[in-house]
């Protein structure tokens, strides 16, 4: 009964969630500044852990961030109320992300010495949770997209081809091979996995 | 070299579950996304889309306008029917906007409706059928507002977007009474 009752609380409080986020949501397509902050408040921790995962480097990660912000606010009078929003912003961030890796200077900025590999070699085989972001920052990039998309932040293969602009039988592959290399440099048991 | 420890690692799927998904900037990147987002900023688009219902009865007022000329059969309504001549000054007393839900709205909205539905079927099909899927746009958009009202019922913004959707709903219905004047004089002469 304890459980039930739990159970039932705990949608609502979801459902009352989403209920403010929409509101949030019409207010700042109406152009009210400070729902959008809520948005940004709500939603930037996560985006940010997306675009750090994504790029490797912290300030093209809030580079990043911000621009996704910005491109939102002058995309929301054409979003749909019915979509989801924190779906439509991280796809706006991964846009970000790949339109900032297809430019020149772009292509400097991702290095496995970036932020992520530094903390590696410093705080090396301290904690388990470093070992993983630094052997994710270390994938090669087809393979740590797929990874980050798929495998952390809950997109759909479909989604993640379609942002990724790959096949889906790509996107499974490189997650196949993320997960592979991944397992090899933790030195976990590929069949554990 | 790694077997030692891959007997006491946890599978990959726990290590990766483990992961904060959030990760805290270590600056707070709003003041550079504010400066960028002054109210210039967005494009014309920016108040296009609450008044998605405002496009539509603009729309509405277009086709019917466009059917009528192209008709070329009527007269332009050089004067209006009785039945919208009574409501017009109804609406306009009460388009200052009695509070909706109170009795002088509900009783404008309930005349202007019946006669909307009346008319309709004066309306050529196409017509007919894009000004009732602009309704269904209005009314879709009053349903959104409404909802998020009721989570966040003092907001400005809001009653403002809710205030206008009721404004396009009349029109709507204005819209279309005027348009059929002349089909109903006709009938009746």
């Amino acid at each position: 009964m304890q459980a039930t009752a739990q159970v039932v609380d705990f949608r609502d409080a979801a459902q009352r969630e989403a209920v403010a986020e929409r509101a949030t949501v019409v207010a700042a397509i109406a152009g009210d500044r400070q729902a959008f902050e809520k948005l940004y408040r709500r939603h930037a921790a996560r985006l940010h852990g997306l675009c750090l995962r994504l790029t490797g480097h912290r300030e093209t990660a809030e580079d990043c961030v911000q621009e996704a912000f910005v491109s939102a606010w002058r995309a929301l009078p054409g979003f749909e109320t019915r979509s989801a929003f924190a779906t439509w912003l991280h796809r706006i961030a991964v846009n970000t992300v790949l339109a900032r890796r297809r430019g020149l200077a772009a292509a400097l900025e991702h290095t496995v010495d970036g932020e992520i590999g530094d903390l590696d070699r410093r705080h090396a085989d301290t904690t388990p949770a470093l070992d993983v972001e630094a052997a994710i920052a270390a994938l090669p990039d087809g393979a740590r997209h797929v990874l980050v998309l798929v495998g952390l932040y809950g997109f759909s293969h479909e989604e993640a081809a379609d942002a990724l602009d790959i096949a889906v039988g790509t996107s499974k592959a490189q997650l196949h091979r993320a997960r592979a290399l991944l397992a090899a440099q933790l030195g976990l048991d590929p069949e554990a996995t | 070299m790694n077997s030692g420890r891959s007997h006491q690692s946890p599978p990959l799927d726990a290590l990766l579950a483990a992961l904060p998904r959030e990760v805290v900037p270590a600056r707070d990147l709003w003041p550079g996304v504010a400066a960028l987002i002054a109210p210039a900023s967005r494009p014309a688009a920016v108040h296009r889309r609450w008044p998605l219902a405002f496009a539509a009865s603009v729309s509405v007022a277009t086709a019917i306008g466009l059917i009528v000329w192209q008709a070329g059969r009527q007269p332009p309504p050089a004067a209006e029917d009785a039945t919208t001549s009574a409501i017009r000054p109804a609406l306009v007393e009460d388009a200052g906007f009695a509070l909706p839900g109170g009795g002088k709205y509900l009783a404008t909205r309930a005349g202007l409706e019946q006669t909307y539905r009346e008319r309709l079927a004066l309306l050529p099909p196409k017509t007919r059928l894009r000004v009732e899927e602009d309704l269904a746009t209005i009314r879709a958009a009053n349903d959104d507002i409404r909802k998020a009202l009721a989570a966040d019922p003092q907001s400005p913004v809001l009653n403002r977007l809710l205030e206008g959707i009721w404004q396009q709903e009349f029109d709507l219905y204005v819209t279309v009474a005027r348009n059929t004047d002349p089909a109903v004089r006709r009938t009746r002469s």
